[in-house]
């Protein structure tokens, strides 16, 4: 499986929750492990990084299984505990995708520059007006939240058009045996 | 990517100030700001302000060492339990009051709880207060003076009414929520409180203009009480009845809220 089928893979399982008698049988750690499997295919400093980036994000994500992110759960302190430790993952899924980017750049160099300036400053500003949600009454945070929501919708879809363009072209330039032209004699 | 990493740093930083921004804002426990027993409506009211995020939740509501709880089951010593509404009442980016509702099934209640002067309220994160229980009686039944109209705003409310027979009107008393700004008695003018008693005839115009005040929960009431004598009769008390129309405004809430953290 190559890189970017890999990543393809690991973030479907990451974005998406499908929940059977309240477990996730789509667990988000086994997206990130994915994706840290992915990483190690490149052999470059940057994907070292993204590496180790997306192996701690599969030791978060496998405690979160068995701490409940709300204030009444036994590792909760205080309220904002889910608040700080969602803004971690936040961040280090950020600097997650600016690595695929930069490791799908290395790994396809024929296709130029992979790295989307405007979907990272989208991540970064949906990021940043995320953490103002408790700023504003429940009503309007819930409009707030629904507009964040769309934006990052908008651009995952850009993010696995992308991911399905590059594994389409890995596959063939990097994977499938060269073909041999024979020619037969007229 | 250096670049890039500090931006990430920075706005993970701005994360965690929003969030310590809103905390140092917000109240840590809430506070309860009214409690009444209004025995006319068979219920027992309790407003508390609260955090907007994860609001406090009541586990339940104890009143002369009687437990009233949401669902079934829950008080003691009943067979029909009294029922516990929450709702939320108003709500700012810090700050929102909800108000617990207990409908007492019918007036065989009162016996256990009609004496009580406090009541203590138990939230689900184990904290609990106790606040000093208004009670509203049953109020009189009386006649003598009937609602025409009614117009309000979120200021004032003027309510007319009719006389229905002769009395002496001796006195007006608002109570404290409640300041009367007009009284007027066919169009005329009446300087409150009264100089001296005032007769009132059968078909009088009887108009009253006064402040509305916030409602700390749902239908909150405020009363004028008048001191009539009718012919033949002792002097009574009659209670116009008015519905606070406004909601309580954040410059009020935030005033409770550090009134209750400098305590």
């Amino acid at each position: 499986m190559n890189f970017h089928k890999r990543v393809l893979l690991g973030s479907l399982l990451v974005v998406f929750d499908f929940n059977v008698n309240a477990i996730d049988v789509l667990p988000d750690f086994l997206g990130f492990f994915l994706i840290a499997t992915a990483f190690d295919s490149v052999k470059t400093k940057e994907a070292q990084v993204g590496q180790t980036i997306s192996l701690v994000l599969a030791v978060i994500s496998f405690i979160l299984l068995f701490v409940r992110l709300e204030p009444t759960g036994y590792l909760v302190l205080y309220s904002f505990y889910p608040f700080v430790i969602e803004s971690v993952i936040g961040a280090l899924i950020i600097l997650q995708l600016a690595y695929v980017f930069i490791v799908s750049t290395q790994r396809l160099p024929e296709l130029g520059t992979g790295i989307p300036k405007v979907f990272l400053g989208a991540q970064l500003f949906i990021y940043a007006a995320t953490g103002l949600t408790p700023h504003f009454t429940a009503s309007e945070a819930g409009t707030w939240v629904i507009g964040l929501v769309v934006g990052s919708v908008v651009c995952y879809m850009y993010y696995f058009g992308f991911l399905w363009k590059r594994k389409s072209f890995e596959r063939e330039t990097r994977e499938l045996p060269v073909k041999t032209l024979v020619q037969f004699p007229q | 990517m250096k670049k890039f990493w500090i931006v990430v740093v920075v706005l993970l930083g701005f994360r965690w100030l929003s969030v310590g921004v809103y905390e140092a804002k917000t109240v840590d426990e809430p506070v309860v700001v009214a409690s009444q027993m209004n025995m006319e409506l068979n219920s027992v009211f309790v407003s508390y302000i609260t955090k907007t995020l994860e609001p406090a939740d009541v586990e339940k509501v104890e009143i002369n060492g009687y437990n009233f709880a949401p669902g079934n089951g829950d008080i003691f010593f009943f067979e029909e339990t009294p029922q516990i509404n929450a709702q939320l009442e108003v709500e700012y980016p810090y700050h929102a009051i909800y108000s617990v509702t207990i409908q007492l099934p019918h007036d065989g209640y009162y016996e256990f709880i009609e004496n009580a002067e406090t009541l203590t309220i138990h939230f689900g994160d184990e904290s609990s207060q106790s606040f000093p229980l208004q009670v509203l009686q049953k109020l009189p039944l009386n006649n003598v003076l009937v609602s025409q109209s009614w117009v309000g705003s979120n200021e004032t409310q003027t309510e007319s009414y009719r006389a229905q027979d002769d009395f002496i009107l001796m006195d007006i008393i608002p109570d404290e929520r409640i300041e009367i700004l007009s009284v007027r008695l066919n169009d005329k003018e009446l300087k409150v409180p009264l100089d001296e008693p005032l007769s009132i005839s059968k078909g009088d115009s009887f108009v009253v203009v006064q402040s509305d005040s916030p409602a700390l929960f749902l239908g909150e009431w405020g009363t004028v009480q008048l001191t009539i004598k009718e012919e033949f009769r002792e002097p009574s008390e009659l209670f116009l009845v008015s519905a606070f129309n406004s909601r309580p405004s954040e410059e009020w809430i935030q005033a409770q809220v550090q009134e209750a953290k400098n305590k």
